[in-house]
Order: structure tokens, then C-alpha cells, then sequence
């Protein structure tokens, strides 16, 4: 074997796909075939942040974008009422058919193979640290060139179920206890994190007569630049709201001391963003009612996912909480909510390729690494299959960058900030959101993604050359002087009054006339498409041209000083620091940022702009002095 | 670029700098600076203290000995600061010797021949700087102290010294951060529904920030523009109370009264101090139609009353209770043609009969009961003083980068205000935001480049 990818959820999927698919001998050993490409909290992909995530897969070459349009039942766009650079894709999925469709595009590639077992030790070469084979519980020994770790939840996995303990990856998975001790002796620091998940109820039993009901955007939305044959049909979402009953019986239970998560049981961090009940009920008193969504799990299966519900509650009082919920009084569960403390490798370790510093050919990737999320998880697994891939190969390695994508901000967060509870993906975490939309995804990631060559699709190209033209309108209109004022007043108002229907279509790529869109959006943009199809000879379906050059004219000030403020950040990112600056402390570094520098040893300035504990300032200084060694 | 390339370019911690402190003249007493790794062993050879060791912080008597040649250069006082307690952050000396030419070239040519190095302008505070022990925010200040020559700079420097320019921009920073969380949060949660009320109590916040910026750039140009004293010009017909006015609003006796019209022949300027504001009141000869005029003396003092009229700034026209105004007519057409501001005083008010008709366009006083005289001194403090500075005592700014940076924080700060008023562009609020944040921290120092390092230490000279 070439790569041996540990783990079968998100990021062990994508790593397997990428390896794979560029050719090399991959093997994906997993404890259960049966629950690869598993949701186990909220059965959707995409949102706030999340969305652009797996655009940014797609569009590398990565399987999950494919795989949520294949199944989704349920699409929206989030943020539609602010503005494009906030537009957030979401879906809700099927989930037998995401797993079906996941296990067919693995069992599609030759260069794949699938194990059913549990990976108990990782060997090294002798005397030299880089991984030579996996040993399994059966005692079977594989060599590999290099190993991938995707195990998600289960190094060393809890589950709390109010008083009871059980030792899990997932509800009814055994974990896996004896890889972390490998970890140990190999020098790695490990940390424990918790993380929750809301009950399962069955449809039947539920009351929807004073339910809120949510349906579905039209035309449905899409992740991937590909094209679905046909949709799934789409079910609607409904709405809840727990009670002053819920209220009374949860601060009552908790002040009793039986929630694990406020009684001393759990003691681990969880992700700030993805709340229990019992964290908000403790966190914010004031609020008596809150919000539950209600989600279907299948197409045909009859379980509803409740949003908004995760906990750790004991059976009988998850049953008794359900019920005090508006429509859900004679609610049945079906599967019970709980809490899991896993084991996690601290992310510092670890290259901005996903390989571990202290062993070669070593990556870790998904939520091994702290992070929480499907998403997350599978842009690590990608890159680190195609960068072990890359390795071995004699390649150069894929880099995103914070100023490309979303992906690139999150793998810098890791690798430099590291992380002090589940890592979640948040639009608030770029400085440059407004150059990281999900309109310009190709104009961004397309070199990027010709590099690593697993993209494929024919639209891909003349897509690229869309967005090429979308960005000569802009220079267009901007250096003809009349026009330009003319259009600058209007162009915010137009993208204003443009209707729902058109944005989703073109962030689609789907085709719809010129002539239909200037219709019903007023006679300004008439004058505009007129315009466009005279001096740039446009086709008349060429109708997403016009969206993006709009989305371009509005930001293109703001822009135009990120890309200046991107630069001069690059450039002084690339300053050398010099050896010597390690043998003795300069006098204008203090002690405490120089014991870090030290630590972190860098090479540039660059290495050390997002570290923890060397201070802006510092920075800065640095920076200046070392203008005279750059010269 | 030139100054502080110089100074980084020649940096060198392993240095010890030296320079005069004192301007290059004869003078009482001249201050030798010494900064760096070796000041105190280049101190313990040079310097003799009279008795006992010396202590730091202590200013203490001695000799300054060449140890080459066995030369006493003078007889000194050296106060001597370790690195944690100086100004540089380093281990630092001050010698201060008699104010001689001689004295001082010796002292400095010992100096650099005990290894030191002659510092570049601005040096020392550059190594303050990079010792972390000033905020450049106050630094920039400490100059105005020393070059200030208006009162009123003074007293802004004092309040900016002591923090007031440092509390605002916490202040402000806190804002932003507030407001950039409300973003964040609308943003990547928006299921959370935020309260309209946090939308309002923002905006409010951010109205209250954009008046007060407003408030002290107004004030900031004013000073920009103030000029060190504003003329002040009393004319009146002869014996009317000028000269008696003005000795009253002084406090004493500086004009020469007599009751014989004329007395005052010559321009007699009294500098007076309202409110921190420098007037200078310029008393001149009792005017008269020229045809009444008896001496060319007084010819000559209305001549060169006319010439004054064109230089003031204001002009108070005094006139007697029981004529109208009687200065004559060439006077008061030129102030006119001049546009001079000008006030009509009635003197002598005391001695007005009882149902006396008060016209309320002119101001009544009287230099022996003082009626009258506040209600000038507010007139003329209202006149001479900034619009903004009626409402409050904030501090102005008087770096020409600091204003720059509060008039692009301000415009930040309105285009937000708009956005969220109009309750869209969420996305480019925080664009904005960063830009009023990253401003701030050129200000106060946290984020420092060659340009603001340059702009700051260019001022500087030898010995700072």
C-alpha cells in the first residue's frame, strides 16, 4: 500500500478519494463499513461559513459537494437578506442516501481498497521516525508509505448518558483505546474535548398543528459546479419552541445535579457555537423559550432530527424534556441525545500540509485535530491526501492561504493558534470576508486547483472564463467615466431590487434569459444587459455575468484596498530572520515573546504573524529592525 | 525617511550613545546625556564623587577627570538612572556641567574617547521607544510642552500627558469591538433574531463619537489656525474712560489718567490673559475730528490710530453718556471697511441720571463701580475662543497625523452609522471597522511603521 487512511468518516473519505484518485494505492481501514460517510449530529452540510467550505472542496476536486447536492432534501441560502459576501449554501440530507452515494464513489476507484478493522499500533522505521506499516487488532501488519488519522471521536471515546458512562466513538461504536497510547509514545500531546448531540424522534408522534412550518428555497441550490440529474424531492422543516414547563423542569433537574455537564461528570471543553440545552438554560436565564428546529433524517424513514436540543440528560428526562416541547406532548424517541469526550491531538503539531512535525509521513486530519464539523473535517481529510500523495511523489505540497479561501484560514488558525475548544468555522474568523465569497470561488481557487489536477469538469473552464469577463465589465465600466457614475448610484440599488429567484440561479449556474431577468427587475438593469450584449457581445444566457459584475462593481473599492492591504502584508510576511537573532535576546523583544520566538523557530516573519503569545507590537518592531538585514 | 533610517540603520544595541541635551550657547548650566550598555563603567571612570559612593536617582557632586590625561574637566553634578527608572530603558547618566563652550567640547570629546558614540537626533527617545517605555500617543505631547507658546497648548498638552487622548481611544476601540461583535454574531447566527434595541443603542453610541471627533477637530483647527494673541483696539473720543477701562480690566495702575483730554498720546499695548487666551489691548489717543485737533502730536497719534485699526483683531469703541457715538466718521468707516468686529462701550455709566432709556446694543460700564466689566471680559472671552471649546473642555489635537487619523475615523464612522441605519451592508461594516481599529493603533502605538516612526522622530533634535 502507498496510503493507509485510518478512519472512514468525513476526512477519511476525502483523503482516500484524493489519494486514489491520483493514482496511488490507497487502503481505508474502518471498525464498521456500514457507517462510512455517517452524520452523526444534524443531518445537513453546509451553513454559515461552512457552505463556502465545501465549495472550496468542490472546486479543488474534494466529493462532498457532489455528495450533499446528490442527497439534499432540503436547500436554502442563508444571509440572503445582507449581503453576497455573507450568501451561505445549506442543505439538509438524506442520510442513507449520502451513505449509499459516499460507498459508491469509494467502491468506484480502482486504486481503493476497504477493510473492515481496528488499527491498533502504527509502526516506524527502525531507528528513524517515519511510518513503515499498521498493525490490527487481528494481527494483520500492512506496509505503507504513509498513514492518514481520521478518527474523529473515537481516540478514547465517552459517552455520557446522564449517570451513565459508556465507552463509544458513536452511540452503539466501540472506541478505539488503543491508538492514543501509540500517540503518547510518540511524543505527541493529546488533549480531551466533549462534544453533544440532540435525540432522534419518531415523525409519527408528532403534532403539527401548531408547528411553524419552513420550506425549502426554490429553484434548489447547489454546492458543486457540476450538475445533478434530477433533485430529490424536498421536504420542509418545522419550527418549535420549547416551554416555560421546559424551563422550570431543566433548571429543576439541573439544580438537582443530574446533568452530567454541570454536576462535575464531564469536565472537558465543548464548542462554544453548538450549545446543549443545559448550556443555555445555566448561560442565559433570561431567555425562557427557545427555538427548535425540527429535521428530517430520510426521504422515507419517519425520524426527525431535533435542532437546537443536544444533551446529556438520562433517558427518562430527555423523554420527560421532549414532551414539555410545543407539538411534541406525546413525542417518541427514537434514539437518545448524548455527550461524547474524545481524545484530540493538539493542532500545533502538525505542517500547514496536515503532516505531524515529529513523525514523516504521519497526517492527521478531521476532528483528531479539534476541530467539530463535517465540513471541517473533510477539507482536512482532502488535504491531507492530496499532500501525503504529493509527498510521496517528490511533489509540491497544496497550500491555501488565508487570503484564498476559508480553508486556508482554518488550517492557520490550527497550526498557529491552536485550538481551546472544537474549532468551528465562522465567517468572523476572515479579515478578508469580502474577498472570500461563494461567487468568486473560482476565480480564487482555479490555479490552485488546476495544480492539484483532480478537477475534471468541462463547465470548469468556460466558468473560469466568465468570471474572467465579469472582471473586464468592472475595469470596463470603471475607466469609462460617464457610465461609471451613472451606474455607481444605481448598481447598489439594483442588486438590492433584484429578485430571489435570479440570485439563486446564477449561483447555480444554471441558465436563464436576459430578456426574462430584465423583466422583473426594473428598467435600469435593462439598460445594463442592453449595454453588456452590445460592448462585449455576450450570449443571451450568459445571464451570471451579470450578477457577478454587479457583486464586483458594489465591493470593488473595498477590494481594491484588501488586495493592497493583502500585499503589503505578503511582503513583509517574507522578511528573513536572521540566525543570529536567536543566539542572544535583542534588547527591544521582551523576554516572554522571546522565549516563544525561540520555541517556534521561525524562518520569515511570516511563520510567526498569527502565533500565540508574540504580540502585534512585537511584530511590528521586528519587522522595522529587520528592514536593515533585508536590504 | 532620512532620520529614522538613520537611526535604524546605525542601531546598534551594543552602543553606548551620548549627546547634549542643553541648546549649544553659553549658559548657566549645560546636561551631557549617556545612554547605554557601558554608561556606568565609562561613569566610574570619569566621574569622582566628592564623598562617598554614588547612589542612582541621587544627584550628587563631583569631579568630571579625564582618567587619560588626569585633567579635571569641571566640577559636576551627575545624576545617575539604572535601566529600570530611565528614560531610555537603559542604564542612563546626566552630567551637568557649568555652561561653557570649552566645557562641554571637552566633556563630550572624553566621552567619545571612552567609547562612546555621538547619537543620532532622536536617538534616546528612539530607544525609549524600543524599550517599550513610552506610548507615543503622550510622547508626541511632551513636545508641544516644550515648544508650546500659547497657554492653552499647554494646559491640552498637561490633559493629553496625563491620558485624557488615551482614554478616549480605549473608548473608542471599545466601541468598535462591541460593534463588531453585534456584527459577527448577525452574521454567523442569524437565527439568533439581535434585539433592535443593541442596533439602536449602537447607533447612539456611535452618533455621540462622531460629535465629540467633530468637537475637538474643530477646536484642533482652531488652534491650528490660533494665533498667539489677539489685538485688541480701544478708540474713543479723548478723555471718554480708555485709558481708565483698561486699567481696570488689568487690575492696575499701568495707563497715566488725567482729566485733561489728550493725556494719552502714544499706542500703549497691556497684554492681558482671559481664559488662557493672550489679548493684547492696545490704548491710543483720544480721537477727535481732525478739524478739532490742536497739536500735530495728536494729528499724529489719530494717524497712527487708523494704522491700527487695520492689524486688530477687535475693536472696542468707547463712547460718553451723554453724545452719541463721536468718533469721527473716517474711524468708524474704516472699521467698517476692514469688517473689524467691533463692540460699543458707554464709560462712565455710574454717573448716567436715574431713567436713563438702556440701549441694549452697547455695554455698559463704569472703571470706578466696575459695572459692566465681567460682562466685557465674557464678550471678549466669547469672541477670541472656538465654538466647541463653549461646550466642554476636551482635549484638541495639535499633530497634524493625528488629526488625519481622527477625520478618516470619523468618516468611518458615519458611513457605518449609515449602514446601519439603513439596516444593510452588515459584510462592509466590518471593513470599516478593521480601518477605525487599525487607525487608532497608529495613534496610540500598537502598530507602528517606518512612516509614523519617521513622521514622529523628524522633530526631534540632538539629545532627545
Amino acid at each position: 500500500m502507498d496510503i493507509v487512511v485510518i478512519g472512514g468518516g468525513h476526512a477519511g473519505i476525502e483523503a482516500a478519494l484524493a489519494s486514489s484518485r491520483l493514482g496511488l494505492k490507497t487502503l481505508l481501514i474502518t471498525k464498521l463499513v456500514d457507517s462510512i460517510g455517517a452524520l452523526s449530529c444534524n443531518p445537513s452540510i453546509g451553513g454559515i461559513g461552512k457552505g463556502q467550505l465545501v465549495k472550496e472542496i468542490d472546486i479543488l476536486g474534494g466529493e462532498m459537494g457532489r455528495a450533499a447536492d446528490f442527497s439534499s432534501i432540503h436547500s436554502n441560502i442563508l444571509n440572503l437578506s445582507k449581503g453576497p459576501a455573507v450568501w451561505s449554501t445549506r442543505s439538509q440530507i438524506d442520510s442513507n442516501i449520502y451513505k449509499q452515494y459516499v460507498l459508491n464513489s469509494l467502491n468506484k476507484e480502482s486504486s481503493l481498497t476497504i477493510i473492515q478493522d481496528e488499527v491498533i499500533r502504527i509502526i516506524l522505521h527502525k531507528n528513524k521516525r517515519i511510518v513503515r506499516a499498521i498493525k490490527t487488532k487481528i494481527n494483520n501488519i500492512i506496509n505503507c508509505q504513509a498513514i492518514i488519522v481520521c478518527t474523529g471521536t473515537f481516540l478514547k471515546g465517552l459517552i455520557h448518558l446522564g449517570k451513565l458512562k459508556l465507552k463509544g466513538g458513536r452511540f452503539c461504536e466501540t472506541s478505539s483505546d488503543r491508538l492514543d497510547q501509540n500517540l503518547l509514545e510518540f511524543g505527541f500531546i493529546l488533549d480531551r474535548f466533549k462534544t453533544g448531540t440532540s435525540p432522534r424522534i419518531n415523525k409519527l408522534s408528532v403534532d403539527f398543528k401548531y408547528l411553524k412550518i419552513q420550506h425549502p428555497m426554490n429553484p434548489i441550490s447547489k454546492f458543486s459546479l457540476s450538475s445533478v440529474n434530477s433533485y430529490l424531492p424536498q421536504l420542509p422543516c418545522y419550527i418549535t419552541r420549547t416551554t416555560n414547563k421546559s424551563f422550570l423542569f431543566l433548571d429543576k433537574i439541573i439544580g438537582r445535579g443530574k446533568s452530567p455537564l454541570y454536576n462535575g461528570q464531564i469536565n472537558t471543553k465543548g464548542p462554544r457555537y453548538c450549545p446543549s440545552i443545559e448550556d443555555k438554560i445555566i448561560k442565559f436565564p433570561e431567555k425562557k423559550i427557545h427555538q427548535i428546529f425540527l429535521e428530517p433524517q430520510n426521504l422515507n424513514s419517519s425520524e426527525f432530527y431535533l435542532n437546537g436540543l443536544s444533551t446529556s440528560l438520562s433517558p427518562i428526562n430527555q423523554q420527560y424534556l421532549i414532551r414539555t416541547i410545543k407539538g411534541l406532548e406525546s413525542a417518541q424517541i427514537i434514539k437518545f441525545g448524548y455527550n461524547i469526550e474524545y481524545t484530540f491531538v493538539i493542532p500545533t503539531q502538525l505542517y500547514p500540509t496536515m503532516e505531524t512535525k515529529y513523525i514523516e509521513n504521519l497526517f492527521f486530519a478531521g476532528q483528531i485535530n479539534g476541530t467539530t464539523g463535517y465540513e471541517e473535517a473533510a477539507i482536512q481529510g482532502f488535504i491531507a491526501g492530496v499532500n501525503a500523495t504529493k509527498k510521496i511523489q517528490g511533489k509540491d505540497p497544496l497550500l491555501l492561504h488565508r487570503y484564498n479561501s476559508y480553508s486556508g484560514i482554518l488550517i492557520d488558525d490550527l497550526i498557529n493558534k491552536g485550538v481551546s475548544e472544537p474549532y468551528r468555522i465562522l465567517t468572523s474568523r476572515a479579515e478578508y470576508r469580502l474577498i472570500l465569497r461563494e461567487d468568486n470561488i473560482v476565480s480564487r481557487l482555479f490555479n490552485t486547483s488546476n495544480q492539484i489536477g483532480l478537477n475534471k469538469y468541462k463547465m470548469f473552464k468556460s466558468l473560469f472564463y466568465v468570471q474572467q469577463l465579469a472582471h473586464n465589465i468592472l475595469i470596463f465600466i470603471q475607466n469609462s467615466i460617464n457610465f461609471h457614475e451613472r451606474i455607481n448610484f444605481f448598481i447598489i440599488e439594483t442588486l438590492d431590487r433584484i429578485n430571489r429567484d435570479f440570485y439563486i440561479s446564477q449561483l447555480n449556474y444554471s441558465k436563464i434569459s436576459l430578456l426574462k431577468i430584465s423583466e422583473k427587475s426594473g428598467v435600469f438593469i435593462k439598460q445594463y444587459i442592453n449595454m453588456l450584449v452590445k460592448n462585449f457581445k455576450m450570449n443571451k444566457y450568459h445571464s451570471w455575468i451579470i450578477l457577478k459584475s454587479v457583486i464586483n462593481l458594489k465591493y470593488s473599492g473595498y477590494i481594491k484596498s484588501i488586495r493592497k492591504e493583502v500585499c503589503i502584508n505578503e511582503k513583509s510576511k517574507k522578511l528573513r530572520i536572521p540566525f543570529s537573532l536567536f543566539s542572544k535576546r535583542p534588547k527591544y523583544i521582551s523576554k516572554e515573546v522571546y522565549d516563544k520566538l525561540c520555541e517556534v523557530s521561525p524562518k520569515t516573519i511570516g511563520d510567526i504573524i498569527n502565533t500565540n503569545g508574540i504580540t502585534p507590537v512585537a511584530i511590528n518592531i521586528l519587522t522595522i529592525m529587520l528592514q536593515r538585514f533585508n536590504k | 525617511m532620512n532620520t529614522i533610517d538613520n537611526i535604524i540603520n546605525n542601531y546598534n544595541e551594543n552602543d553606548t550613545i551620548c549627546a547634549i541635551a542643553t541648546p549649544l550657547k553659553k549658559s548657566a548650566l549645560s546636561i551631557i546625556r549617556v545612554s547605554g550598555k557601558n554608561c556606568r563603567a565609562i561613569k566610574l571612570k570619569i566621574f569622582k564623587p566628592n564623598r562617598y559612593i554614588q547612589k542612582p536617582l541621587v544627584a550628587t557632586r563631583g569631579i568630571l577627570k579625564s582618567p587619560f590625561t588626569e585633567e579635571i574637566i569641571d566640577d559636576i553634578v551627575c545624576i545617575f538612572y539604572n535601566h529600570g527608572k530611565s528614560y531610555t530603558g537603559e542604564d542612563l547618566c546626566e552630567f551637568h556641567l557649568h555652561g561653557s563652550e570649552i566645557i562641554i567640547r571637552n566633556s563630550m570629546n572624553l566621552l567619545i574617547n571612552c567609547g562612546c558614540r555621538l547619537a543620532e537626533p532622536g536617538e534616546f527617545t528612539f530607544r525609549s521607544f524600543l524599550n517599550g517605555k513610552i506610548d507615543l500617543s503622550r510622547s508626541e505631547y511632551i513636545f508641544d510642552l516644550m515648544e508650546a507658546k500659547n497657554q492653552a497648548i499647554i494646559k491640552n498638552a498637561m490633559k493629553i500627558v496625563t491620558g485624557e487622548l488615551k482614554n478616549f481611544l480605549v473608548d473608542m476601540q471599545n466601541l468598535v469591538v462591541r460593534t463588531s461583535s453585534f456584527l459577527n454574531i448577525s452574521i454567523d447566527f442569524p437565527e439568533e433574531n439581535i434585539h433592535i434595541l443593541t442596533n439602536n443603542r449602537l447607533i447612539g453610541s456611535i452618533s455621540s463619537i462622531i460629535n465629540k471627533i467633530t468637537n475637538i477637530l474643530d477646536t484642533s483647527i482652531y488652534f491650528e489656525n490660533a494665533k498667539e494673541y489677539y489685538r485688541t483696539l480701544i478708540v474713543g473720543e479723548p478723555n471718554v474712560g480708555k485709558s481708565s477701562l483698561i486699567n481696570t480690566l488689568i487690575g492696575y495702575e499701568k495707563s497715566i489718567i488725567h482729566d485733561i483730554p489728550g493725556t494719552t498720546r502714544d499706542i500703549i499695548e497691556t497684554d492681558i490673559v482671559l481664559n488662557n487666551i493672550n489679548i493684547k489691548i492696545i490704548d491710543t489717543a483720544g480721537i477727535r475730528d481732525v478739524k478739532y485737533c490742536s497739536s500735530n502730536i495728536e494729528k499724529m497719534g489719530i494717524l497712527k490710530c487708523k494704522n491700527e485699526i487695520k492689524f486688530s483683531d477687535f475693536v472696542l469703541i468707547l463712547i460718553n453718556h451723554q453724545k452719541n457715538i463721536k468718533i469721527p466718521q473716517e474711524i468708524y468707516d474704516l472699521i467698517i471697511q476692514y469688517k473689524k468686529p467691533y463692540c460699543l462701550i458707554q464709560t462712565k455709566s455710574d454717573l448716567l441720571p436715574k431713567g436713563h432709556v438702556y440701549n441694549k446694543n452697547y455695554i455698559y460700564t463704569s472703571s470706578r463701580t466696575y459695572k459692566g466689566i465681567d460682562k466685557l471680559k465674557k464678550l471678549l472671552i466669547h469672541k477670541f475662543t472656538p465654538k466647541s471649546q463653549h461646550h466642554d473642555e476636551s482635549f484638541f489635537l495639535t499633530k497634524k497625523r493625528h488629526q488625519e487619523s481622527f477625520r478618516k475615523i470619523r468618516h468611518n464612522f458615519r458611513k457605518i452609522k449609515k449602514l446601519f441605519s439603513d439596516n444593510k451592508g452588515d459584510e462592509i461594516i466590518s471593513f470599516y471597522l478593521k480601518d477605525i481599529s487599525s487607525e487608532i493603533n497608529k495613534i496610540t502605538g500598537q502598530s507602528v511603521d517606518k512612516e509614523i516612526l519617521s513622521s514622529i522622530f523628524s522633530k526631534f533634535c540632538l539629545g532627545k
